[in-house]
């Protein structure tokens, strides 16, 4: 009799277990809030990072220790953010991430096991598309993961059918992608090994044209004009697409990506119906301005931003990331001038995506010694400089500015 | 004085003057490895296995001593080398335990000399992965760390680095893991970076450290 009335009770205890499952479910489902319009991503002194949202980027003040909790340690700035959504692939596991806010947090959606997998590029190609490009851990094999972000199913994977480093070189550095109908254009570079704690990069940039979707060869271009074609656009862009369907890539030469600094900094161009670099278009510069550059945004209408180093401001590697020393300049991409320097504070922290389009304002993410961590607000029809947001509280970088929802 | 085989041989059976006690001793308590002159390059190879046999079996207990090779047939000046080596590492550990410096870090040198291969050390206080190429000294005076490489290193407790000069104390926190590069060449200077925010490095260097300390 015991042994029965123990057993109903156990079945009672599961079934009120049950019910308390299902009701944190649905509170747990109804917790996922309204998508805000931006979303920033903050780094601490301590190395700690923070993703934040807000509506208004041009007012107010955020303290991200209060409205949010610091990252766990397996997602980093390396993120794409697209439709209120935010995915990562994780370094040591190879596994690569959804998640959406949840309570002012990131929570995993699902999940995705990849495979010797060292992501250096995403493109979308397509609503719910997304083409990772990247190395094997060996760094010297182009691999691809094409991914349906929206069931989070691989369609397909495989290797890039592009060069890989012989002789001296050992390693790769997939520096942009760009799709165009069914050819992919991809840009790399090759690396010696470190010796003595110096690393350094081939002098030549190197364009191969695959058939999307094989990824077969069907053709690669050298480029000696500079080298380290674009970046790690995960991290920070290098690269755009004009209005008329031209394709801009910035070399990065400098100590913070290739390591060649008597190199220039430059912009290399792919015309619309071309399939080489435009060897007639070489915007240099590091002649024109006298520093190396990391960061290129378009504003649309022919005009970029670029974020340029202060050379006479740092050392060496070691404080280049902590002393405000970047300056911002705005390029007419057409006629290769330099429309002028922006009139910013300096910005420290060696590379981060901290430009914005939205229409007619572009938006500016600085971290001054003297000014603060502000959100600046470039009127492109006024031509005026506002200061907006600022964030405040633990704040040492703002890494990251991204349109949550376009 | 030149350390070599017969010289130990001859301090193990109390047959040296002075000088050479003297001169024994100190190379026995001195942390650089000079190569030891051997009769021929096979007796080298057999010590060279025999001793990393022997230390690979002792290295992480205190008792030490009690491990002696184990073949009889070796040569009689290698088990004393080895048995020296063995006294070393123990007058190493008996000087480094019983200093009381709670901040500093307990080791004294490390070399790392292979091009490829990364050494692992297990302390007390850390442990510690030292990159291909790669010495450390710890001045012992004032605790400055002289550093050319790179090291990968997890505190058990927060402990503070000298690396010397101005802004190069280093303070790392207890279960993080740090990577610390620090060349005399190039005008890199002394970068501290934890295992967690390597995305901040250039790609070409995250590159090298997650090969080679397989993080």
């Amino acid at each position: 009799m015991q042994f029965f009335l123990a057993r109903k009770l156990r079945n009672i205890s599961t079934i009120l277990m049950l019910m308390l499952y299902f009701s944190a479910c649905k509170n747990s489902s109804s917790s996922l809030e309204k998508i805000q319009k931006y979303s920033i991503h903050i780094l601490d002194m301590s190395g700690k990072e923070y993703v934040l949202t807000t509506d208004d980027l041009d007012a107010g003040s955020i303290n991200p220790d209060e409205v949010t909790e610091a990252l766990p340690d397996s997602i980093s700035r390396d993120i794409i953010v697209k439709d209120g959504n935010y995915y990562h692939l994780a370094r040591k596991s190879d596994v690569f991430t959804k998640y959406a806010l949840k309570n002012h947090k990131l929570a995993a959606v699902s999940k995705l096991q990849l495979k010797d997998f060292d992501q250096e590029n995403f493109i979308w190609v397509g609503k719910d598309s997304l083409l990772l490009s990247g190395l094997n851990h060996g760094f010297n094999m182009g691999r691809y993961y094409l991914i349906n972000t929206k069931e989070m199913s691989i369609i397909a994977f495989g290797l890039l059918d592009i060069g890989q480093p012989t002789g001296k070189f050992i390693t790769t550095s997939i520096g942009f992608v760009k799709k165009r109908k069914d050819t992919l254009f991809v840009g790399y570079t090759f690396h010696p090994p470190m010796r003595n704690g110096t690393f350094t990069t081939s002098d030549t940039i190197y364009v191969s044209r695959l058939v999307y979707p094989s990824m077969k060869s069907i053709g690669l271009e050298k480029e000696v004009r500079s080298t380290y074609p674009a970046g790690v656009n995960n991290v920070q862009t290098n690269e755009f697409t004009d209005e008329k369907g031209d394709f801009y890539f910035m070399s990065c030469p400098g100590i913070a990506m290739g390591n060649r600094p008597e190199l220039p900094t430059a912009i290399f161009r792919i015309k619309h119906q071309s399939l080489q670099i435009d060897k007639a278009y070489f915007f240099n510069l590091s002649t024109l301005i006298g520093n190396h550059a990391y960061g290129l945004w378009y504003l649309g209408n022919g005009k970029a931003i670029a974020r340029l180093e202060r050379k006479d401001l740092f050392k060496g590697l070691a404080d280049h990331y902590s002393t405000p020393h970047f300056e911002f300049y705005l390029l007419d991409i057409a006629k290769q001038k330099v429309v002028k320097k922006l009139d910013l504070p300096l910005d420290k922290g060696t590379r981060k995506d901290c430009i914005i389009i939205d229409r007619d304002k572009v938006y500016i993410a600085v971290n001054s010694e003297t000014d603060g961590n502000y959100i600046w607000n470039y009127d492109l029809i006024t031509d005026k400089l506002t200061k907006g947001l600022k964030l405040g509280g633990v704040t040492a970088f703002i890494v990251r500015l991204d349109k949550l929802v376009d | 004085m030149k350390i070599n085989a017969d010289l130990i041989e001859k301090y193990h059976d109390d047959r040296c003057t002075p000088e050479e006690r003297k001169a024994v001793e100190d190379w026995l308590l001195n942390c650089e490895v000079d190569d030891l002159e051997f009769h021929s390059e096979k007796d080298k190879q057999i010590t060279k296995a025999d001793i990393w046999n022997g230390l690979d079996a002792i290295l992480p207990k205190e008792e030490v001593a009690k491990v002696v090779p184990k073949s009889a047939s070796f040569y009689m000046w290698k088990g004393a080398i080895a048995a020296s080596l063995v006294i070393g590492l123990l007058s190493f550990a008996f000087y480094y335990f019983n200093q009381s410096r709670p901040t500093a870090v307990d080791f004294v040198a490390f070399h790392n000399k292979s091009s490829l291969k990364v050494n692992h050390i297990n302390a007390r206080e850390y442990d510690l992965s030292v990159g291909p190429e790669t010495f450390a000294e710890v001045n012992e005076n004032n605790g400055i760390i002289d550093l050319s490489g790179s090291i990968l290193i997890s505190p058990k407790k927060d402990i503070d680095l000298n690396f010397g000069g101005a802004k190069s104390k280093v303070s790392l926190k207890k279960g993080q893991t740090y990577i610390i590069l620090n060349y005399n060449t190039g005008n890199q200077g002394l970068l501290v970076v934890n295992e967690k925010n390597l995305i901040h490095l250039p790609p070409v260097m995250q590159k090298k450290l997650t090969y080679e300390f397989g993080i």
